[in-house]
Formats: C-alpha cells, structure tokens, sequence
C-alpha cells in the first residue's frame, strides 16, 4: 500500500504540473481527483494496517547510496500512519481551498502544495536518517516560495525570516547525523537504535537535533518566528504550516532523538519539561494579548505543541512503564488532533478573512449574524482548541494529563490550568468575532457549499474520532508498546 | 439489565440528542416550525421514556443495573467504558429533568416563537436536555464530566442566544470561565481519585466499604476539595455564584430550566452520586457547610433589596442551592437530592408565571413597574402565591418538607457549626418569606403605574404552568408519606448514606468538638426522612428537638412575611446582612474583574515582550548575522587574489594549530 501511496503522491506533482497554467476548470477537477483518490489512499491504509503490530510495516527499501550506506527506506508504524494521514487530509483541503478561491497563479500553488504534500509524506515515512534530514530542510524550499510570493504586505521579511532562521536552528543537526552515519557506518534507524552509545556522544546528538526541532516545533525561546510568518502567510500556506510543519519537528522527536538517544534525553529532560511548562503558560497569556487574530492562533499551536513536547519528555521523570505509554499515546494523538484543529482554525479565519481582508480583531463583530454557518463550525473548532469533551484534543490531552499526573502532579495543577487559560482567549476571540452588534457592512455572504463542506470534514473527524477514538489509538497505543522500551530504556555503552 | 430496560434508557438518552443533530444539520430545510417540532416531539419521547424507566425502577423495583454502550478508550491507565448506570436517583432524577424539559419546551413556543434564531434556540435546548440526560444516567465519572462540560458549552451558547446584547454575552462569556474553573479543578480531582487507587466506575464507588481506606488524610482532602470546587462552580456556590445572577441575560424559558433541572442542578447531582467520595474529608464537608449557609443568608438577603424580577429569582436559586450545599455537607445526602427535586418544581414553575407576566406587560421584569394585577391574572396570582409557599416552606406545600427534613437533620447532629448553619437556614427561610410575598405584594397589589396589558391567550404559556402547579406542590408530600415503603421511594443506598452520615456526624464531632459523644438521635434501622415523616404523622411530641426546629422556623418566616407586608419600611435596614456579608467576604463581583484585568495587563506585557526579545532580538539577530555572513562570503565571489590568499594561509594556520592540539594536547 506504501507503494500506491508513493506513486499518488508522485503522481499528484506530476498530474498539476501536466495542466495548462489557465485552465482553472480543470485544475479544480484534478484537484477533485487527486483528493479523491486521497480519500482511497487513506481508507485502504488503515483498512491494510495491521493494528495490532506496532513495529514498522509496509517496508520499501532500494539503495541509493551503497558506499554510505544510505537507503531509500520507507515504511509506517502507528504513530508514522497517522501523521500520513494528517498529511494526505490536511494538504488536500487546502489545495481544494486554493481551487475554491481561484486565487492568481493558481496552478504554481496547487504545485507547490503537493510538492509539500509528498516531502512531508516521505518524511514522516523514511526510517533513513538522511533521507529524513534531506527533506526536513528541502520542504523549506516550497514554503518559503509560498510565503513570498502568496503572501501579505510584509512577505519578504517574513520569508526570509522563515527560511534563515530555521535553516540555521538545524546546523548541527547534519554534523550529529553524519557523525553518527559514520560511526555506525549506516544511516537505517534499526542499526542507530540498537547500537549502545556514550552519555558524551548522546548529548552532543541530542543539542545538535533538538535545537533543530526546537526552532521549528517551536520551544518558548525560540518560537519567535512562527507569529509573523502566519501572519504574512496566506490561509492555505498557514494551515499546512501549523498543521504539517509543526507536526514533523514533534514527529522528529518521537523518531530521532528519543529512541536514539535515551540517556541523554533523560539528562535533559527536567530542562525540557520547565520550557515546555513554561512556554504553555506563558504562550497561552501572550495569545489571550493579542490583536491580529492569525496571531492569536499562531500562539495556541506554540502552545499545544508544548503539551506535545512536556508528555515526551516528562515521561523520563517517572518510573511504571504503562502510565508512560500512556502518555506517548497522547503525544502522537495530539499531533493528529492540533493538526485538524489549527489547519481548521486557520482555514475558518481564512474564510472571514477573504471577505474582509482584515486580520485585526476591532474590524469584527457580530459575525454570527452575517454568516451564521462558519459561527458554528469555529464555534466547534475554537472549543476542540479547548480540549472540550468530545472533541479529539480531548482524548490527547487527557492522556497526556492523566501520565503528567502520575509521574509529577504538580506539573499536572499547572498544565490543567491551560484548560482553563485556553478557554479563556478562544471563547474571547470567539467573543469578539462573533457576538456584538454587526459592524461591516461590505460582507454579507456566508461560506459557499465547497467551502462548508471542507469544514464539515474537519469538524466531523475531530467530533467523530473524539467520542470514538479507538480506531485511533488502537494502531498508536500498539506502537507505543514497541517504541516505550526503546524511549525509556538505558543504552550506555 | 433486562433488554427492555436498556432499550428504554437509550431511546431516552438519544431523543434530545437526536433532535440537536437533526435541527443542527438541517436547519436550513426544517424551518423554525420544524425545528420546534422535532424538539418537542422528542422531548415527549424522552419523557415518556423517562416514565416507563421510572416504572420499571421504582415501582416494578428493578435492581439497579448497568449496560455497556461502548468502549472508549481501551487501555490502561485510562481505561473507559462508555455505559449507562440505572437506579433509584437516576430514575427518579431522568424523570424529573424531563418532565420540566419537556414543559419549558412547550413553554417556549409561545415565548420564544417570534424570535430571529428560534430553530438554534431549539438546537441547543435539545442538547442542553440531552446532555443533563447522560449525566444522570452515567455510569462512570469521565462520562459525566463530558455532559458536563458539553453543559457549560450549551450554557455559553444559550446565555448568549441574544448576542447583539453586551450584556448578554458578557455573561455568557462570564458564565462559561467560572464554569471552567470548576471543570478544571474538577478534572484534576478526577485524575487525582484514579492515581491514588479508587474506580471511574459508579459501581466500584458505590460498592465501597464505609471507611474506604482508599483515601485519608492530605489526599482525600484534595481530592474531595478539588472536586468540591467544581460543584460550587456549576451550583453556583460562594465564591463562584457570580455567573447565575448575570445569566439572566438569557431568555426566561432558559433561566427556569437552567434554575431548576438542569445546569446548577448537575453540581448537587455529582456531590449525591460521588457521596462515598465526599464523605472521605469531614473537615472539608464543615467548610462545605459554612459557604453554604452563609450564602444562603446573602443570596436571601440581596433577592429581598433587587428590583428586577429575575434577579429576584436568580438570587432565590442561590439561596436554595446554598441550603443543598448544607446539606450535602453535612452528609444529608438524600435530603439534598429531595430539595432539588421540591426545588426544581418549585422554580421552573416560578420562572414560567414570571415570564408569562412579563410577557403580559411587554418585557416588562421591574418591580416597580407593576402592581394591581390581581384581578386582571388572579390564576397567576394564585400559582404563584402557592409555589412562594412552597419555596419558603409552609406546611403541606413540597418546598416544606426538604427544607425542614434539612434543618432538623443539621440541628440532630448536635454540634455547633451544623446548629448554626440549621440557624442560618432558618433565617434564610425569614428571608425567603421575605422577598417571595415582597414580590408577590408589589406585582398583585396596589395600584397600577399604568401600563398596556397585551392582549391575547397563548395557550403554550398557559398549559404548563397549569401542568406543573399540582406536581409542584404535592410532590414533597407525595415523596415524604411514600418513604415508609422502600419501595417507593428509596434512593439507592440509603442505608449506606444513613451511615455515611452518622460517620460524618462523629468526625465532625472529633473535628470540632473534640467529643467522641454520637448523638443517638438518628441511628435507626431507616433513612432519616422515614423517621422524620414518622414523627411528623405519629405525634409532634416525640422529639422536642424538633418541636424547637418547627416553632424557630416558623417564627422565622412569620417574622418575613409580617416584614414583607411592610417591605417600604423595613427595606432600608435590608441592607444590614449585605454589609455584614461584605465585611466578611470581599466582593467577588470586584475581584473577578479586577483579576481579570490585572492579568490581561500582564499578558499585554508579556505579548509586548514576547515580540520585543524574541522576534526583534533574538530572530532579528540571528537572520540578520547570517546575512552578513553570506555578504562576507560575496568577496569570494569578486575574484580579489589577495582575499584568498589570506585566507587560505589563515586556514592553514587554524588547522596547523588544531593538529598540534590534537597531538600534543593530552601531554600537556
């Protein structure tokens, strides 16, 4: 099924690119196409996984470089096949969001959009660790095109920003995986994993590959980048941007430096815990100050991916291995479930925002009465954002709470509190959009079919796979039970 | 549990729910009239439901039962399975919220109909019913909590249904943050009972030896505080009351059902099913009853100065609840769940006479606006004089015989801080009398200020009041007499609570007494309201304690009526608890917004600090360093021999010395 998947992705670019760049008509109907056979691709994924084995499956591998021993492998265990997924759903909503806008150069960003879609797929699916370095820098590439040319009045700056700055947060990040593809005279995640290694050579490994994923998670000090590049990006580009890209730097985590490097992310973890605890309060209050909008989202992702990084790495604090897995499960579930609800968020401001073109919170007002239909679905959305019952942020942090708890419950007080901090600038911004007297008067249509009906898909996956998460968590909790004892364990030399 | 039962519960819980779904998806081709089809024809179905279920339970005497519905997450240490749990309290409770829900559904054709966005009005009330539905029928405590947190949504969306009023979404906005307090405390108090080893399940909790040794100490006072101050924050208890009285801003039909079967009503619902959990930390069920008393007298108090109608009735609500707080702490915990049933009635059919009233007179909620209505609505007067009665407490009407079981049952345990909070209560009772015949006084009597009548009958308003007032006042009669046969009215480990309560009594005892002595009052083979009825029927004589409860009560409320029938005078010294009140406990009104405030500066800080270092020193700094790194490496580009040849030879040397460190660097 990888396989099928591989030629998808390939043939989506290849199918785009075959269009004539001024037939919009038919640009749309491919896209319809390509999002089709998504769909497909996604149903006969999970119908093929096999739940209960969490260790990879579906392995494709063909040598590229033999005399370093680089392969081109590919294969997908729990937490790999949900963040495909992730990938599939959310780059296909928003190139039928680029369709349904008919914006200018409407084929070079549906290019650009499954370029990004096939570099993330590969990246969440590669098990070698140059493939995975190659791609996380070449997705750059895409994006930063994207923002500069697609982008708002300050694009430059914000692309260049982009670009530079998480390009050099991952400098050290090739040395660690050249040294150690020389040491182990391989680049194959199994060969790294298993092989012992020196507390020494394990911190230098994990500073190199933390700061890279810690620029572009990103971690409270250096999270300065992320606000003004969603403001300037546009809506499409913005929700791949907190949807995907986050989610590789948390997924980098999972498969590169904890299972890798155990002991050296045990030395670090207390570290790691008080930033992430640090960077969810102290996001969550910055949100609430905020008046762009876009910004205001910006700050909830950087927030939410703190929970993200906490439940990795507090996990080193305890001991009893089941709450632990407990707490990957909701790791990796929140992965899934901030991907739909910031990809949703940002396409549902996205929508009032075409209208108005207006990022400001003082131009809104009284939005419920305009366009009734989106004030239900961000309703929806701004409470998944909440963690409300029922939605699937829930499912992930009450997982992620209940391992907090266990292990340091006062880390727990503090992380409960966001339930609380969240809700209040959600439902404030909420507040602020929706309720109150009418105040524009250039808007007065509400979301056309199309672009409900993307939302609806969103809502209704968050809604349904909350109250029912089982499909879920039963292919994530079995690779947990595989990954536990490789991140928690000992492998000094 | 037999098949019939479960099908019976599911088709319960599932019609308002269904209803949502269907209004919410469909809004566009059902209409308004559609939508209130939908709604009211699956609230009948709900009730009748609820009937059957009530049938089978209570009368058929059923055993308590539990179904699985499914699982929802399947592994440890979050193992949770989504189930239905049937017995006594969730029977007799399902019935009661669907008998109000259904009536204020009909009720609000007639109130709500002309309305912009009646179908969502439908939409939500369904949910909010549906919601409350699951939480009483729930098997385990996340079950709960996700109606209960899908509650305090509905509330937001319900508070705020007109949301071009300020006032209006800044209580729902309001309503929903001090909600999420409670539900945060209360999470974590969910987690915290887990980890330290007791079940989700209701069966496990309930089947719990008295003395569980599951908790003790430090921990089961957090656990016990954590989730207490989640039912304060949902039954609106000191400090966490100040989103009932704003939620007024929402529609009348909204007000009666959130008052009485529904939102504050879930908070005295959790404290009834979790009791073996509460009755683990004693010190905090003192605490318990000291917020609740005390707010009882204040609540009381502040709805004898207040104008507006439903503010009347808002602070009423907290009065009553403050009087189910007491008893919830005091370990009476099927008297707090009787007085939410006699209250609930009492309530929802007040908030109807008062939106029919009001409707009357054109929106009209002021006091001082009315008068002489007398002859003009003498059946709404008549109700209403009757559920006043009720409310306050006077004898046969149902509001009498929680109340008095509750005040008899604190001043039994025979310490001093429950004697002083039955005292309290009993000045609360004054009070109530007070405002209830104020009300009833400036809305019926006296002349009219002049004012339009509107014209026209709306039957929908008309039929449930008049449905509602007869099981309204008879049903604390009908519950009390009925408790001889266990039958008929046994709440579902009564036996159990009996001796939770005499164990609180003696912890009590050791907490604030320091005597070991346990009154023998209460300890007898029944509950304490079958006693109680008992000595109410066979002879006044057999308890002079309780001679003392009814003559202080009564002088109590005759001392209110007499100073409601001179209100004019007696108003300006009303102010007196208010300020005793206000020495004693900042006003909370002045400290949420302040708060608030204080930390929305300090965000505004951090968010200008957040941009100032991070993106302009730290992101500037880098990208900007690194740009001139690269214009550094242009010169390379310009052919100048000269720059390469330094830095070739630079090179050279840097590496030379390198190698001379690796070497030599060790022996040095």
């Amino acid at each position: 099924m990888l396989g099928v998947m591989m030629v998808y992705v390939c043939g989506a670019i290849a199918l785009i690119a075959s269009v004539p760049q001024d037939n919009v008509r038919l640009l749309k109907y491919i896209t319809y196409i390509i999002s089709a056979f998504a769909c497909y691709c996604i149903w006969s994924v999970v119908d093929m996984f096999e739940e209960s084995n969490g260790y990879f499956q579906m392995l494709i591998t063909m040598p590229w470089i033999k005399k370093l021993g680089i392969h081109l492998t590919f294969a997908l265990d729990g937490y790999a096949l949900w963040s495909v997924i992730l990938t599939l759903i959310v780059t296909n909503i928003a190139a039928m969001l680029v369709c349904e806008w008919k914006s200018k150069g409407l084929k070079n960003q549906l290019l650009i959009v499954y370029i990004l879609q096939a570099m993330l797929f590969w990246c969440f699916s590669t098990l070698d660790a140059l493939v995975f370095f190659i791609l996380f820098e070449a997705m750059l590439l895409p994006m930063y095109a994207y923002i500069v040319i697609w982008g708002g009045e300050e694009r430059i700056e914000a692309g260049w920003v982009f670009l530079v700055y998480t390009l050099s947060g991952s400098i050290g990040m090739l040395v660690a995986l050249v040294y150690m593809g020389v040491v182990h005279n391989s680049f194959a995640w199994q060969s790294w994993a298993d092989a012992p290694l020196s507390l020494q050579v394990q911190s230098y490994y994990f500073i190199a590959l933390s700061l890279a994923m810690a620029t572009k998670l990103p971690i409270f000090p250096l999270h300065g980048w992320l606000p003004k590049v969603h403001t300037q990006a546009s809506t499409s580009a913005s929700m791949i941007l907190a949807g995907l890209f986050l989610k590789v730097a948390a997924f980098g985590y999972i498969r590169w430096i904890l299972p890798i490097v155990p002991d050296a992310s045990r030395l670090y973890a207390p570290y790691m815990v008080v930033l992430a605890v640090g960077s969810m309060m102290g996001m969550m209050l910055v949100a609430w100050a905020q008046e762009d909008i876009k910004r205001v989202i910006a700050y909830a992702s950087i927030q939410h991916m703190a929970w993200i990084v906490l439940a990795f790495f507090i996990g080193y604090l305890g001991s009893d291995n089941i709450m632990l897995y407990g707490l990957l499960d909701g790791a990796i579930m929140q992965i899934f479930a901030h991907g739909l609800v910031s990809a949703g968020l940002f396409m549902a401001f996205g929508m009032m925002y075409q209208r108005t073109y207006r990022r400001d919170r003082k131009a809104y007002g009284g939005f419920a009465r305009i366009m009734p239909l989106l004030s239900g679905w961000f309703m929806v959305l701004a409470l998944a954002n909440t963690a409300i019952p029922g939605s699937l942020n829930f499912v992930a942090e009450w997982m992620m709470l209940v391992g907090i708890f266990h292990v340091e419950p006062w880390v727990g007080v503090i992380s409960a509190l966001s339930f609380l901090l969240s809700c209040t600038y959600t439902l404030g911004l909420y507040n602020d959009i929706f309720y109150g007297p009418v105040t524009t008067q250039h808007v007065h249509k509400d979301i056309s079919t199309t672009e409900g009906s993307l939302l609806t898909m969103l809502v209704a996956l968050i809604l349904i796979l909350g109250f029912f998460p089982r499909p879920v968590l039963e292919s994530i909790h079995a690779t947990s039970m595989v990954m536990g004892p490789y991140i928690y364990r000992s492998k000094l030399v | 549990m037999s098949e019939l039962l479960r099908l019976t519960v599911y088709v319960m819980l599932l019609s308002p729910l269904v209803a949502f779904l269907v209004i919410a998806l469909m809004s566009r081709r059902v209409g308004a009239s559609g939508a209130e089809a939908v709604s009211i024809v699956m609230g009948a179905m709900s009730l009748l439901m609820a009937l059957l279920l009530w049938y089978q339970v209570i009368i058929l005497a059923t055993p308590d039962g539990y179904a699985t519905i499914y699982r929802w997450v399947d592994y440890e240490p979050s193992r949770i399975v989504m189930g239905i749990w049937v017995d006594h309290v969730s029977a007799c409770t399902a019935l009661i919220v669907t008998c109000i829900a259904w009536l204020v559904q009909i009720y609000s054709i007639g109130y709500m109909h002309e309305d912009v966005g009646y179908a969502r009005y439908c939409a939500l009330l369904s949910l909010f019913i549906g919601s409350m539905m699951v939480l009483v029928m729930s098997s385990n405590m996340l079950e709960m909590f996700f109606a209960w947190e899908i509650m305090s949504v509905v509330s937001y969306g319900l508070i705020g249904y007109w949301y071009e009023k300020k006032s209006a979404t800044d209580a729902a906005f309001m309503a929903i943050i001090v909600n999420r307090i409670g539900d945060c405390a209360l999470l974590m108090g969910i987690i915290l009972w887990r980890l330290w080893g007791g079940s989700w399940d209701i069966a496990d909790i309930l089947a719990l030896p008295l003395h569980a040794p599951i908790l003790q100490g430090l921990r089961a006072d957090i656990v016990v505080g954590l989730m207490m101050v989640g039912v304060m924050s949902k039954s609106a208890q000191i400090p966490l009351h100040i989103w009932l009285p704003a939620a007024m801003a929402g529609p009348t039909p909204v007000s009666a059902l959130l008052h009485a079967a529904t939102m504050v009503a879930a908070g005295v619902f959790w404290a009834v099913r979790y009791s073996q959990i509460f009755i683990l930390s004693p010190s905090l069920g003192g605490i318990l009853m000291t917020i609740g008393a005390v707010g009882s007298v204040y609540a009381a108090a502040r709805a004898c100065v207040e104008d507006n109608l439903k503010y009347i009735m808002a602070y009423s609500t907290l009065s009553q609840l403050g009087i189910m707080t007491v008893a919830i702490g005091s370990g009476a915990y099927t008297l707090a769940l009787f007085h939410f049933y006699t209250h609930a009635f009492t309530k929802a059919l007040l908030f109807l006479v008062i939106g029919r009233i009001s409707l009357k007179l054109d929106h009209q909620l002021s006091l001082s606006a009315m008068g002489g209505l007398l002859w003009r609505m003498p059946l709404m007067a008549c109700i209403m004089l009757c559920a006043g009665c009720s409310l306050i407490g006077i004898p046969p009407f149902s509001g009498f015989w929680s109340k008095e079981g509750i005040i008899f049952t604190l001043l039994a345990h025979k310490t001093w801080l429950s004697s002083g909070c039955g005292i309290m209560l009993m000045g609360s009772g004054g009070l109530c009398a007070l405002y209830m015949l104020r009300m009833w006084k400036h809305i019926f009597l006296g002349t009219s200020p002049g004012y339009v009548l509107h014209q026209g009958t709306y039957y929908t308003l008309l039929v449930p009041i008049i449905l509602l007032t007869p099981v309204s006042m008879g049903i604390g009669a009908y519950i009390s007499t009925r408790c001889y046969d266990p039958l008929y009215w046994h709440i579902a480990a009564t036996k159990e609570m009996l001796e939770h309560s005499i164990a609180l009594q003696y912890y009590m005892q050791m907490f604030f007494t320091s005597s070991a002595y346990v009154g023998p009052q209460i300890v007898y083979q029944g509950s304490i309201i079958e006693q109680y009825s008992a000595w109410l029927l066979h002879g006044i004589n057999t308890l002079s304690l309780h001679d003392m409860a009814s003559m202080l009560s009564l002088c109590s409320i005759v001392c209110g009526g007499l100073c409601a029938w001179h209100s004019q005078r007696i108003m300006p010294y009303m102010d007196y608890p208010i300020r005793i009140y206000r020495t004693f406990f900042p006003t909370p009104k002045a400290i949420y917004p302040f708060i608030a405030s204080e930390l929305y500066t300090f965000s505004c800080r951090l968010a200008r600090m957040d941009h100032v270092i991070f993106y302009e020193g730290i992101v500037s700094h880098v990208t900007g360093i690194i740009a001139s790194i690269t214009q550094r490496l242009q010169q390379y580009t310009q052919g100048s021999i000269g720059v390469y040849i330094t830095h070739v030879l630079a090179a050279i040397g840097i590496s030379t010395f390198a190698v001379v460190l690796q070497y030599y660097g060790g022996s040095m």
